[in-house]
């Protein structure tokens, strides 16, 4: 049957083709804003690994770490590593069956199921790459998202 | 069985497509002209894009011929059609993603290709997930702040349908 594994597969390979486009960027890219107040590119690529790291938290318990903030493309680099361990962990629940989860939170328990957590993980971060490369144009830099969606990933897949 | 993870984005995906373009008609209809980097990518239009793509990603699942393209105008009325028409076509999805995994032939940009049912399911949701994230963007760069990505998350849309 057609499940979410497609999703969480192309999650993962678009997250590693993502922040190795920025390996090679200038510090001020990192710094780059849509608007005053808003999140720097920077800040949201470590939103995605500080997310995944709650997904984590919520299917297996294990806690989420300090993250170094990616404030340069070494940085980013790092975070190749980091983000493939964490999109593992996405999808050795995909096949399974969804389950209830109580999730202690800071502020008291947090019920959720694996599938919400799993629809949100895929969801959440196509939004924010979507996000950082619109404030990549807005800079005049240039960050074309089709050679990451799901036809390219199958296509790459297929030629491997 | 349908895959409860599966439904759960499509469902996320019909809500947060739907409130995004009721938001829009709820603008200025100078809101809709917008654009950040290309002036020929106005917010409207980008509405007008994910909602395009809806008949034909389906109609490759159906194997069938894609219906002609609708273009709602950008203006308030045009963006109230064209959610309901999201809509719509959401719910189409949704009575569709409970099958076998299969390969489908279907032409695209003028090439006849292959690939799995499940690649085209994953291409609708990551298609109007990013394109959503362009429009706020570009509202977000022209000083609007009427859409929050935030209060259209899983954990939102979770909340309001408890």
């Amino acid at each position: 049957m057609i499940s979410l594994e497609t999703s969480l597969r192309h999650l993962a390979w678009s997250n590693q083709k993502f922040f190795t486009l920025f390996n090679d960027q200038p510090d001020e890219v990192f710094g780059l804003k849509a608007a005053d107040g808003e999140w720097p590119i920077g800040q949201l690529l470590t939103h995605l690994a500080g997310s995944g790291e709650w997904y984590r938290y919520c299917l297996n318990g294990v806690m989420w770490t300090d993250l170094k903030p990616v404030i340069n493309g070494s940085v980013a680099k790092e975070y190749l590593g980091i983000m493939a361990e964490l999109d593992t962990v996405l999808l050795e629940y995909c096949n399974q069956p969804d389950k209830a989860l109580e999730i202690e939170g800071e502020n008291g328990i947090i019920h959720a199921t694996t599938s919400l957590i799993l629809s949100q993980a895929v969801m959440h971060a196509a939004e924010h790459k979507g996000q950082i490369a619109a404030i990549m144009k807005q800079h005049g830099h240039h960050l074309d998202l089709d050679p990451l969606d799901v036809w390219s990933f199958i296509h790459e897949s297929k030629n491997k | 069985m349908s895959n409860s993870a599966l439904v759960t984005l499509f469902k996320h995906m019909s809500w947060a497509n739907h409130s995004v373009f009721t938001a829009l008609s709820e603008l200025p209809e100078e809101a809709l002209t917008l654009t950040a980097w290309d002036p020929e990518w106005k917010v409207g239009g980008i509405a007008n894009h994910i909602v395009m793509a809806q008949p034909r990603l389906l109609a490759r699942l159906k194997k069938e011929e894609a219906p002609a393209d609708i273009d709602f105008p950008l203006t308030s009325q045009g963006m109230k059609d064209l959610a309901d028409h999201s809509l719509k076509n959401d719910a189409a999805f949704l009575a569709w993603i409970d099958q076998p995994e299969e390969m489908l032939t279907f032409n695209r940009f003028g090439n006849t290709v292959s690939f799995l049912n499940t690649t085209v399911v994953a291409q609708i949701v990551h298609h109007a997930t990013e394109h959503r994230a362009q429009i706020a963007d570009i509202l977000e760069v022209n000083k609007i702040s009427t859409i929050r990505l935030d209060s259209l998350d899983l954990w939102s849309y979770e909340r309001a349908h408890r």
